[in-house]
């Protein structure tokens, strides 16, 4: 027997609506506290665009569908799962991950939130030195020319 | 219809938090636009609060190169909640360290990551810092207690000083710090000195907390005054 799927609708900052099943939302803890307390069929989030929306959501889908099948094979769907995420994750620019950690953090999406900010430190593990991390971030140093010279003499002695 | 419904639901506490947020979020994009604001930020397009997050991430052999991204990223990282966010996030690391001893009589600490398998050179521990007058009182009450007289001779402190020698009593990790104690030693006595701690995300020594060093470890089997060779490993979770 098959129980009738309850869908809801969300809507982003920028109007676009996807229709999804309760399931979905349920995903993210801000989203559940909402509809549990407020049964509407639509709801705004007024803090999330389109394009991020769109994201969330197929996150979201993504994991609801292996964790209902994994009943039995779960060491395989959590493989399989692993694998989606990185997928999912090699396919981004930097701002839309920074967008997605902003979204996961408001929607409270924990699992979103740690592969976003993991796919960050990866980022800069991955990089060479700190002047790599400076440029990829976009981050302007606060070092003067004589801090930055001293705390570079106190690593260049640590790896000889 | 959809709106009209939402309009009909009373006001919940994730509609007057959504507002609060929102207004939270406006406030946060007013501060953003101007620039200096947002190179005050761990990492710009993002709060510091989940810039941390991103930063309790990192692999700690990294930390050399990511304390020298920024001053702000140098004092994040040796800050106690880092600690604490790793230990939630079970990103914490497993590290060797080793004190040595070169043929010289200089003592040098080395850390292993397992991981990465490279080993780094920790910075030369500060010399202890003999206080003349609060130990040598400290240790003459000591030495007092254990030869049991009431009425002892009183030494100069010239002589305590060059007959104390500072040693390593042992090694631990605590809140992502490697604390080593130290005691004053001249056979068959022991003074406890306190000691110092190794900030990993610094890579700068301190003091330890006062009492927090004293009857630590079993004395005086990492004398460090005889012989040489490796003295001392213990493993540190970070």
């Amino acid at each position: 027997m098959e129980n009738e799927k309850k869908m809801i609708t969300l809507k982003s900052s920028d109007d676009v609506t996807f229709e999804v099943e309760e399931a979905v939302v349920l995903e993210s803890q801000f989203l559940s506290h909402l509809v549990q307390d407020c049964p509407a069929p639509e709801h705004k989030i007024k803090e999330v665009t389109g394009k991020i929306l769109s994201k969330v959501v197929e996150y979201c889908e993504k994991h609801v569908v292996v964790v209902v099948d994994g009943g039995d094979s779960s060491s395989s769907s959590g493989d399989d799962l692993k694998k989606w995420d990185d997928k999912f994750i090699k396919e981004m620019d930097l701002s839309t991950v920074y967008d997605l950690i902003a979204a996961a953090n408001y929607l409270n999406i924990q699992a979103l939130l740690d592969l976003m900010c993991q796919r960050v430190a990866d980022v800069i593990t991955a990089c060479k030195d700190h002047k790599e991390i400076r440029e990829t971030l976009g981050i302007v140093s606060d070092y003067t020319a004589e801090e930055e010279a001293e705390v570079l003499k106190e690593n260049e002695w640590a790896f000889d | 219809m959809g709106s009209v419904m939402s309009l009909s639901c009373p006001k919940t506490k994730e509609q007057t938090q959504e507002e609060e947020l929102s207004n939270k979020s406006c406030e946060t994009r007013k501060t953003c636009s101007s620039k200096e604001q947002e190179y005050s930020r761990l990492i710009p397009n993002l709060p510091d609060e989940l810039s941390l997050q991103i930063l309790a991430m990192l692999p700690r052999i990294c930390y050399s190169n990511v304390q020298l991204v920024s001053r702000r990223w140098r004092s994040a990282l040796s800050t106690p909640e880092l600690f604490t966010l790793r230990k939630e996030l079970g990103k914490t690391e497993e590290w060797l360290y080793l004190l040595t001893k070169s043929q010289e009589g200089n003592l040098s600490l080395h850390a292993l990551d397992p991981v990465s398998k490279r080993w780094q050179r920790l910075p030369p521990m500060p010399v202890i810092v003999y206080e003349k007058e609060p130990t040598t009182s400290s240790m003459w009450n000591l030495m007092r207690s254990l030869l049991g007289r009431k009425e002892a001779q009183v030494l100069p402190n010239e002589f305590l000083a060059d007959l104390l020698k500072p040693i390593v009593t042992g090694m631990t990790c605590y809140n992502g710090r490697l604390c080593v104690t130290q005691s004053l030693y001249s056979c068959p006595f022991f003074f406890d000195a306190g000691g110092k701690f190794y900030d990993p995300g610094t890579s700068l020594w301190g003091e330890m907390p006062s009492g927090m060093g004293q009857g630590w470890p079993a004395k005086g089997i990492y004398n460090t005054s005889s012989g040489f060779g490796w003295h001392l490993v213990a493993a540190i979770e970070q």
